[in-house]
């Protein structure tokens, strides 16, 4: 496989799995076209499983790795149930690495696959925002481009929405927070904008419109966006410090908007039910551990593999993502969600847009990772 | 444009957002120890010039010569023919006409 892929590419590898494995795997075209008229997929792997899991990777244009790495995973995981085999997450060496530094095959037994494929619903949307990835990939002045490609307002010239900004969770966030939160929260309501525009109302992007919307359809189980760069499995929440403590203060309360400060010291802390702080602990640390696991025996591999497992909250809030609205799809904070922020500014990884010789390196990693989400979903 | 790791006090931290020409990853911040994070990006010289001004240091991971190199590599990798939009997006409104 070619890295990176362009979003046709994407698409393609997509319908290609579809038409291959017509029993297993199905593709539908969600229901919003984005603002330049693009289709977005999302493939069904499954066979006869009931528990819904979504993975959602390209929500940030300037994050490439993320589209192939999905696609890769679903490419592996239907051969290998197909041909009744294990999954074989191949070695890789790093040949820019002095002296070269190797990482070991690693195999998900053909029993994990099978046990995986019959007992969850996985749902892979590879490449949520294509119209921001098409134009990040049309030549190096576009490279950082982050948002979508919603088209200015009236008088402005100035485009896109950040899709990781504009879910439906405290996304009003200058009511939320006090005016010391607004300022440090990662996020914008200026058009203008490079980055964090939250766009002019909650959901009013295409892009979320399609993934908010398979969440709540599907009534998932386990959810995770996969974005990079650091390294990080990242659990609720983003919007300030975690406790679980008072119920009471949490992002829906009216009685706490304008004082919190989205810090993990203040006197605010989103609530979240200790059990659920637990099993998103444990979920994340089965996580890492899988990546760990397969680094074989050079230190150096480790090194480069330590995935860290913590809230998404460190030192700048974030309202309007899409992992924090998963969380709170259904009311009993019964979901597993998680961003993946997989990839390193380090070790010649390059950040948002690594050299396709790294590619194999950081996929290994969202596919031992995810795998072991999937483990965990088949509830056994 | 080069990929740096900026490192600081807390609050001044908190308002790396106001530094125009820097694109960093919000997720990368770390704790140095009590009142220190770093965090990793890209920045214009100019932008590393501002930071300097704010009692920021920077730590130099791929200067801008390599960045602008492996874009070089990557986008002439993309040679493969790139996506074009549907010519009409209200064309498509059935929600499965993508099955495959």
């Amino acid at each position: 496989m070619a890295y990176p892929s362009t979003v046709r590419e994407i698409e393609d590898g997509l319908g290609a799995l579809a038409a291959a494995y017509p029993s297993l795997c199905t593709r539908t075209s969600l229901p919003n076209a984005t603002h330049e008229g693009r289709r977005v997929s999302s493939v069904r792997v499954t066979n006869g499983g009931s528990t819904p899991v979504l993975f959602v990777g390209g929500a940030h244009a300037r994050e490439w790795v993320p589209p192939d790495a999905l696609l890769t995973l679903l490419q592996r995981l239907l051969a290998a149930y197909d041909d009744e085999a294990d999954l074989v997450v191949p070695a890789f060496t790093d040949t820019a690495s002095n002296p070269d530094l190797a990482y070991p095959a690693a195999t998900i037994a053909a029993d994990d696959v099978k046990r995986i494929v019959e007992n969850v619903q996985l749902h892979v949307v590879g490449c949520s925002n294509p119209d921001g990835r098409a134009f990040s990939q049309s030549g190096p002045l576009n490279a950082m481009w982050r948002k979508n490609r919603r088209p200015p307002n009236p008088g402005s010239t100035c485009r896109g929405v950040d899709p990781n900004r504009n879910n439906d969770i405290a996304w009003d966030y200058e009511r939320y927070y006090s005016r010391a939160g607004a300022a440090a929260n990662s996020a914008s309501t200026d058009p203008c904008d490079f980055q964090v525009y939250v766009g002019p109302a909650a959901e009013s992007e295409p892009e979320v419109k399609n993934v908010a919307g398979l969440m709540r359809d599907l009534d998932i189980a386990y959810f995770v966006d996969v974005h990079s760069f650091s390294r990080k499995l990242l659990y609720p929440w983003g919007m300030d410090g975690n406790q679980t403590r008072d119920e009471l203060q949490n992002y829906k309360n009216p009685d706490w908007d304008g004082r919190r400060d989205g810090t993990t010291r203040g006197p605010y802390g989103e609530y979240i039910p200790a059990a659920a702080l637990d099993r998103h602990v444990r979920v994340g640390q089965a996580m890492r551990d899988a990546i760990l696991a397969a680094t074989g025996t050079d230190r150096r591999a480790r090194v480069r593999s330590e995935y860290a497992v913590e809230p998404s909250l460190a030192l700048y809030p974030t309202t309007g993502t899409s992992s924090d609205y998963a969380f709170t799809v259904k009311d009993d904070a019964s979901i597993t969600s998680f961003t993946l922020e997989c990839g390193s500014d380090a070790d010649g990884e390059g950040g948002f847009q690594p050299v396709p010789a790294i590619y194999p390196k950081i996929e290994r990693e969202v596919h031992l990772a995810l795998l072991a989400m999937l483990l965990e979903a088949t509830g056994d | 444009m080069q990929l740096v790791r900026i490192a600081g006090p807390t609050d001044a931290m908190r308002r790396l957002q106001e530094v125009d020409g820097l694109d960093f990853e919000r997720t990368s911040a770390n704790r140095l120890d009590d009142d220190t994070w770093q965090v990793a990006g890209y920045a214009t010289d100019e932008a590393l010039a501002e930071l300097e001004t704010r009692g920021l240091t920077t730590e130099l991971v791929v200067p801008a010569e390599k960045v602008a190199e492996d874009r070089e590599t990557l986008y002439a990798a993309i040679t493969r023919e790139q996506d074009e939009p549907e010519p009409d997006a209200s064309s498509a409104a059935d929600p499965e006409a993508g099955d495959a």
